[in-house]
Parts: C-alpha cells; structure tokens; sequence
C-alpha cells in the first residue's frame, strides 16, 4: 500500500512537474517568438461611416477682402442694395449680395466675398445661381467657390446662370463665393455679385466603396465624412481627411528665377479616407501666387484632373491644397504638380505635354 | 532521493520542452528576417565604418551606406550624406538630418561640379522618424526596388526626429571623374494645416524680445476657406518705428521662425 502511494506519489510529481514546466518554458518561448517577429499589433480600424447630414446654414454679412488693404463689411461697403437678406428661407434656398463699386483695385488681390455658416456635419449637392456685372475687368471674370478649406474657379461664366457643386462640411465653418477678376496687373472699377443663390438638395450619405489592402499602424482618432471614391472632388479638411495625412516620399522642389528655394509639390494622402491629393507649399517667406493639380487616367493622366489656384502668404497660409482623389486599388497612378509665381497663375489645362519643361520641373508621378 | 527523481525528471522534460519549442522560435526569427529584407529591397552591401558614428543621422544611413559617411553639424542639427552617384546624367546623394518636429522639412541644396552649381530639382525621403501627438514615433520606409512605402509604431526611445531623403541634381555637360561639392544652405518648413497661432506666437514675441525691437504682437488664427490664416497684430511698437515697418519686421520673424540656417557642406570624388 505504502509502495503503490509511493509509485502513485512519483506518477503524481512527473505529471505535475512536467505539465507545469512545459507550461511554463512554452510560453515563454512562444512570447519571446511572437514578439520577434515585429508583425505590427494595431491595425486601422474603420468604422462604418455615420456622417449626420444636417446642414444648418445661417447667412453672414458679405465683405470685401483685400489683403493689402482696407476690407470692409456688411453696410460699410457701401452697397446700394441690402446685404445677405434671407430674401426667401423656403426650400433652404437664400440669396446673399455682395457689392462694392470703389476704385481701390490695383493689383488682383482683392475680391469681393460672400459666406454662409453653416454648423453640423453633411454632405451634399449644392446649386448655385448667380448673375454679375464684371464689365470692367480687364481680362474676364471669375466666380470663385469656396468650400470651407478649398477653393473652386469658374471662369468666364456667362453673366448669369447657374452651376452644381458637391459640399461637404466635417465640423461646420463656412462656404461661399468670391468674385474677382482673371489676372493681375492695372485694373479698376466697381465689380461685385449683384446676386447669388444657394440651394440645398437632399444630403446623401457616404457609402465605402473599397477596403484596405495595407495594415498600417496608425489608428484614426475619428471617422472621416467619405472613403476611396466618395471623396473625389471633395476637399481633405472638410472631410476629416487631414487628420491622419502624411505626405507621400516623392516631391518637386520649386525656385526662383536665380535659383532661390521657394516651395515643393507635393502628395498628401490619408489612409483612413484611402484618398490623396496636391499641395503646392511657399516656404520663400514672402507672399506668391500659387497654384497646384492632381491628374489621372490613361497614358498621359488626361481622364480627369482637380486643380487649385491661391495666394499664399503668412496671412492666407503658405500652401493651396487641390481636392482629392481616391487611391483606390485599380485606379492609375496620380500626376502631382504646382508652381509658384509672383503673378496670378492657373493650373495648365489639360492634356499635359509630359516631356513639357513644366512637367519636368514641376511635376512628379505617385 | 525524492527530491532528486523529481529535479531529474523536471530537467529532463525542460530539455524535451526546449526541443519542442525550439521550431517555434527559429520560425519566429526566419519571419522577423524576410519582413526586414522586405523593407530594405536589394540595397548594395552596407559598408560598415568602424570609426565613431556620431549620432542618428549617421547611424540611419548607415543601413544603406556604400561609401564613407561624412556627418556634419551646423546650428544644432545634425546632417549626414553618403552614396554620391551618378544615374542617368543625374547625381544622387543620399541625406539624413535630424528635425525639430513633425513638419515636412526640405532641404535647400545644391551640387557644385567645377564651375556648374545646379540646385537639387525634386527629391525622394526614404526613411523618416516623427514624434506623434500621443508621443509614439512613426517610422515610415520608402525603399527597394521598386521602392514599397511602410511604416510602424514604437514608443518614445528619446532619439531624435530625423529625414532622410535622395536629392536629385540634373547636369550639364560635367567630366568626370571630379570632386562635387553638396551644400545644404537650410532647411525649411511650413506650418502644417491646422498649425498657427498655438505653435507660433511665442516662438515670434521670444525673437521680437531678444531683439530688444520693443514690439508686442498678438496673434489670431482664422481656420478659413484656403487653410488656416495666422495673423499677428501689432500691439505695441516705438513711436519711431511706423505700423508698415512693424508689420514687415514680424512677417519677416514669423518666416524666418521655421527656417533653419546651415550651411552643411559635404565634398566627394565621383567618376563615372
């Protein structure tokens, strides 16, 4: 009895010893592999996408900016008509005026502005409707849109009439429109919207159209307003989109006509809204004109392009930023380029000649 | 005796468990080694330089050095190059500095062959290290062939920030071989979006104060249509001085604010 107790007794310290060793040396083991092994821990989590599309737009006075000089507001620009009176609050539609007929335009830097506040978060179709009196610029006119962190040109537009845009507004802020004439240089005269409308239509809500295919790191602390193709056209800020951007290793770097460094093109991207778009940055110190375009599709990037054009000084910020474009997989590669200028500049119209000087110098491919 | 049996048995099931578990770790390690040859592509064979790296921006470039590393420091940071080459009518040299933050910081660089200086038209950054918000560091990799765009997450290990890009430098008709001359006159940045008034408005009263201008400024960010705009605002200037010289005077600072003066110079013998 004593000795089958002492055999159990054995049997029972083999077992146990052994369980527990093994336990013990394998984890151990398989610890020290899985952390050697440098696979990364996190991975982006998206969640699904839940924008409240619930613009609540408020109208603000109209004034005029000018950066080298007086602006003024509301009844101080000297309007013969009224400011921004909600002339028709049905069917979200308003009608904003922004006048000024004074002389003090010389130089293309001034314009006369038009805002709307808007709080909440949304996206949407937007119509505009306006109609203008540039009769005294020199070399046409242009409505500019802004969309809360970028800017959209329409030249030479008939003297009325009226244009879609897609707005989308992550926190709120403000969108509007600008006048101004085309170029720089001797100009002068009244000009200004005599009126312009906005209409909403029916907010849509973003649906993701890909999934990722890479396993970053990084995790994004909120949910962006759009993903992949959602977000073409759409500018990064607005949509959340800036958050998490990096910008992408290849770049172009620009000078002056004696070879002084003045800024670089350059790719941004965002992982969490799987989309990427130009920025054109001014690192000079003094104030230029800028302007900046991402193009895609076929064999010479001619299916499409967004483009950017701004003035960038310590006051309206050192870069312009175009609107995105998705990096879905399957879609071609991006043609990223900008350039700076002491004159009011444009993006070059499409098709690009790629052997072109400006291609070489002033763009690169992602 | 017991105690014996039992620490005989115990060691000869820790040696069985060794055995068991040693295909475990080694597919561990064969793991850890492809997923680093798969960052780094077919780079040339590091040459190793026994001589004292200094510090980080050498260290990195180090990983993809074939030629003598020459690290250079100038106003507080550190800058180091290595693989001068020629490539299709174009000199490339690789380049490592440290950053004082996360900003996109870019070189002011040019390439001296003879009596031809030609500035460096684009670039590529391969590696670069940022400090992130909550303190991690993000390492982002742009290398092999064709270069593949990674990066990871580690905490804080008290290294500096640091870039690394491959300047490009188009030449006319130089003859080789010859000695090039690569100077770095500085290092610029640009406030990132979002950036402003937070980041800036003491750094711009500090150099105001130290000048002894007798200015005071104020500072208002408006996050509007085309980005963030940073205005400063004179609060106080000496009567003798007018509001238009003030103005230009802190414009002037606020630039220079995110500007980093060298030179770094680095000398090579390149042929052909």
């Amino acid at each position: 009895m004593n000795r089958r107790h002492f055999l159990s007794g054995k049997a029972a310290h083999f077992l146990v010893g052994g369980l527990l060793l093994i336990s013990i040396i394998g984890q151990s083991v398989l610890n020290v592999s899985a952390s050697r092994q440098g696979i990364p821990q996190n991975s982006l989590l998206m969640d699904p996408l839940s924008p409240t599309p619930t613009f609540t737009p408020t109208a603000s006075p109209g004034y005029f900016y000018n950066p080298y000089g007086p602006s003024c507001v509301g009844s101080g620009c000297s309007s013969p008509t009224g400011y921004n009176v909600v002339v028709n609050a049905t069917r979200n539609e308003q009608s904003l005026h922004a006048y000024d007929p004074s002389w003090k335009y010389w130089t293309g830097g001034g314009r006369v502005e038009t805002k709307v506040h808007v709080s909440g978060a949304g996206i949407g179709p937007v119509r505009l409707y306006y109609a203008y009196n540039g009769a005294n610029c020199n070399n046409g006119y242009a409505i500019s849109v802004f969309k809360f962190s970028g800017n959209v040109n329409y030249p030479d537009l008939p003297s009325s009439g009226y244009f879609d845009v897609i707005l989308a507004s992550k926190d709120g802020g403000a969108f509007g429109f600008y006048t101004r004439c085309l170029s720089g240089g001797a100009y002068m005269g009244e000009y200004g919207i005599d009126s312009l409308w906005y209409s909403f239509v029916q907010p849509v809500t973003p649906t993701p159209t890909a999934t990722m295919t890479n396993t970053p790191t990084a995790v994004s602390t909120s949910t962006p307003l759009c993903y992949g193709d959602t977000c073409n056209g759409l500018f990064p800020s607005a949509m959340g989109c800036g958050e998490d951007a990096q910008t992408y290793p290849n770049y172009k770097l620009l000078y002056d006509v004696n070879n002084n460094l003045i800024g670089v093109v350059e790719n941004r991207y965002s992982v969490a809204c799987l989309a990427q778009w130009e920025r054109t940055r001014n690192t000079s110190g003094a104030s230029l004109y800028a302007e900046g375009s991402i193009r895609w599709g076929g064999e010479v990037y001619s299916s499409g392009y967004n483009f950017v054009d701004g003035y960038t000084s310590s006051i309206d910020g050192w870069y312009v930023y175009t609107a995105m474009y998705a990096i879905n997989a399957g879609i071609g590669p991006s043609l990223n380029c900008g350039e700076l200028s002491t004159a009011p500049i444009t993006a070059p119209s499409q098709p690009l000649n790629l052997n072109s000087h400006y291609v070489q110098y002033n763009c690169f491919a992602r | 005796m017991k105690i014996q049996k039992f620490m005989l048995t115990g060691f000869v099931i820790t040696i069985l468990a060794l055995v068991i578990f040693a295909s475990a770790y080694d597919g561990g390690k064969a793991k850890s080694f492809a997923l680093a040859k798969d960052l780094y592509g077919d780079l040339p064979t590091p040459t190793l330089y026994p001589t004292s790296l200094p510090g980080i921006s050498a260290r990195v470039l180090q990983k993809i050095a074939s030629t003598e590393i020459q690290t250079v420091s100038a106003n507080g940071i550190e800058m180091s190059a290595a693989n001068f080459r020629l490539e299709n009518n174009e000199v490339k040299v690789d380049i490592c500095f440290q950053t004082p933050n996360n900003n996109d910081w870019i070189s002011d660089a040019s390439l001296q062959i003879g009596n031809e200086k030609v500035p460096a038209y684009g670039g590529t950054t391969f590696e670069k290290m940022e400090t992130l918000e909550d303190g991690q560091k993000r390492i982002t990799t742009y290398l092999g062939n064709p270069p593949k765009l990674n990066w990871s997450m580690s905490p804080s290990d008290g290294q500096p920030d640091y870039r690394c890009d491959t300047l490009a430098f188009r030449l006319g008709d130089a003859a080789f071989p010859a000695q090039v001359v690569l100077q770095i006159r500085s290092i610029v940045s640009t406030p990132n979006e979002g950036e402003g008034c937070a980041e800036y408005r003491d750094m711009v009263q500090s150099i105001l104060n130290a000048r002894s201008d007798g200015i005071k400024v104020d500072c208002s960010q408006n996050d509007f249509e085309f980005g963030a705009r940073t205005r400063f605002t004179i609060v106080e200037k000496p009567v003798s001085m007018s509001q238009e010289q003030a103005e230009q005077l802190v414009s002037k600072i606020f630039s220079e604010s995110f500007t980093i003066n060298g030179p770094w110079i680095f000398t090579q013998t390149l042929n052909r």
